[in-house]
């Protein structure tokens, strides 16, 4: 068991298979690259000034890119929406249908997307870079488990600060919601939220955010993936970096079909 | 002694002064079916400044990355201090690794690290409770010994090659290695540069009594460095003995490499 573990953590060249077999190959390799992260993940030593430094890079930095795209968001489904409710006299259920839209798929799913561009990419370039430069060789030569310190990290931070994130853009995107409501007549800010708020239960809002730490899973750990895997030379930091792009966003959409599917259970 | 779990590996290897630092038996490794080392062995004594030169290709920083478990060698052993690396798991071959010093041809310095947060990462990741104070003595006492104490604060990024080397150098010597591979440490440098790097490694196996394993290209650096010097070919040892021995050799494969006609 401890030699399989051993074998984990040295690189060991395999022949080219061909195309078909080099997928299945490379998905193995994906599947025990994600199942050493359950193995890692709660297993001292923690690493908290590296986890803290992630989470202000996969969090804090992506604020204003989230913020802005989902505000407008919100106001771009409320102008789209509202002459279609019109015409059935329906406007008062706008507030409602746009907060439901937005926390339960639009939000997530647009936040995730984001994230795949802007976390996955810079983890699968950062690594990737790393890995070229011989830099994770040098942390298993001092005993260190690059592993724990940067992949373990990293996905931490993107399960954590994706779900948050997917919160705040689901607020501003109501905001830009009401702003957008404020442009052919006068609704109060009060009455707006309240109605809009009203129709949601524990069912609209429990799923998404589950749903949200799937997708920051998922961004974490292709992410890594591609660039703790990368190969010699500058190319494969670009390519890593754009795999890592494809692959995350990808998977978001992947999910959230199965995340669809197990919600209509309930 | 910074780093606890070095006083374990002690005990367990590297007590016996008859037991080589590292040793390879019948290394074979190869590439998309390009034998890049072919059956070779190798041994490097205690307190042994072993130099190993070749061609470009021929295998050398291979071999090095088979010695510390870094790549599978396709068959034959990889030895260090006593122990076959192929046999151990993941937890004793880290407590092998803590004896051992690598110093990258790049240097392999952590962009994201000041030249201060890089030397002592391996202190901190490997004690846990090490005091500040403990971390800001050993850091300087390294930068002192490499000759950059005034480095302290500065990115990575920031550095010039030799002064990459040098903190790369001192990075190793931190957690108090008693083997040391250098892959190219030369390369890159001036000839004056290059020099100090050489009788910095000389001076460490004469005052710290740390062996060496050096891949090098540069024969002046391997005059001042080794006490026997290695010549690969294909895979092999062609030729072995000391620098003179080497020097005046008729073989036609290693004369070049001591030519300075050209």
């Amino acid at each position: 068991m401890e030699k399989n573990s051993l074998m984990n953590q040295i690189s060991v060249e395999k022949p080219r298979p061909s195309s078909i077999r080099n997928w299945f190959s490379q998905f193995g390799d994906f599947i025990s690259f994600s199942g050493r992260f359950f193995k890692d993940c709660l297993r001292p030593p923690y690493n908290h000034g590296e986890f803290f430094r992630q989470c202000i890079e996969t969090g804090y930095r992506s604020l204003p890119l989230v913020s802005l795209t989902g505000f407008i968001i919100g106001l771009v489904l409320t102008l789209q929406s509202r002459p279609s409710l019109a015409t059935f006299g329906a406007e008062s259920l706008l507030p409602g249908m746009v907060a439901t839209s937005i926390i339960r798929e639009i939000g997530p799913v647009i936040t995730a997307l984001i994230c795949a561009g802007k976390i996955g990419s810079a983890m699968g370039a950062e690594l990737g870079s790393m890995r070229v430069t011989e830099q994770i060789d040098a942390m298993e030569v001092s005993s260190i488990n690059p592993y724990k310190y940067l992949v373990v990290t990293r996905v931490w931070a993107a399960c954590l600060t994706v779900p948050a994130l997917v919160v705040f853009t689901d607020a501003i995107g109501l905001c830009g919601s009401y702003v957008a409501m404020n442009v052919h007549s006068h609704v109060e800010a009060r009455r707006f939220f309240s109605t809009a708020l009203s129709v949601l239960d524990f069912r609209d809002i429990f799923p998404a955010l589950i749903k949200s730490v799937v997708f920051g899973f998922f961004i974490g750990v292709i992410g890594c993936y591609r660039g703790y895997n990368a190969k010699s030379g500058t190319e494969s930091v670009g390519r890593a970096a754009n795999s890592a792009v494809v692959s995350a966003s990808l998977a978001v959409f992947i999910v959230d079909l199965i995340a669809v599917q197990i919600t209509d259970l309930f | 002694m910074f780093i606890e779990e070095k006083i374990d590996a002690k005990k367990d290897h590297g007590e016996s002064n008859q037991v080589p630092m590292a040793e390879a038996r019948e290394l074979c490794k190869s590439f998309d079916g390009q034998q890049v080392l072919n059956g070779l062995n190798l041994q490097v004594g205690r307190e042994e400044n072993l130099v190993l030169i070749g061609k470009s290709g021929a295998g050398k920083s291979v071999l090095f990355k088979c010695l510390v478990g870094l790549m599978r060698p396709d068959s034959g052993k990889a030895w260090l201090f006593g122990k076959d690396i192929s046999s151990l798991n993941y937890k004793d071959l880290n407590r092998i690794r803590l004896q051992v010093g690598f110093l990258f041809q790049g240097a392999a310095l952590y962009d994201s690290m000041t030249v201060g947060e890089n030397i002592a990462f391996p202190l901190r990741q490997h004690n846990r409770r090490i005091r500040e104070s403990e971390v800001k003595d050993a850091v300087q006492e390294v930068l002192e010994q490499v000759g950059l104490p005034e480095a302290v604060n500065r990115m990575s990024s920031e550095l010039s090659g030799g002064m990459r080397k040098r903190i790369g150098l001192a990075r190793t010597l931190v957690t108090h290695p008693e083997f040391m591979l250098y892959d190219e440490p030369t390369t890159g440098l001036d000839a004056v540069t290059a020099r100090e790097i050489s009788e910095l490694i000389r001076q460490l196996q004469q005052e710290k009594k740390i062996s060496s394993l050096v891949i090098t290209h540069d024969m002046a650096c391997a005059r001042i460095v080794s006490d026997r010097i290695a010549v690969l070919k294909e895979g092999s040892i062609r030729a072995e003995g000391t620098y003179e021995q080497l020097h005046a050799s008729e073989d036609d494969w290693v004369k070049p490499f001591f030519d300075t006609s050209f």
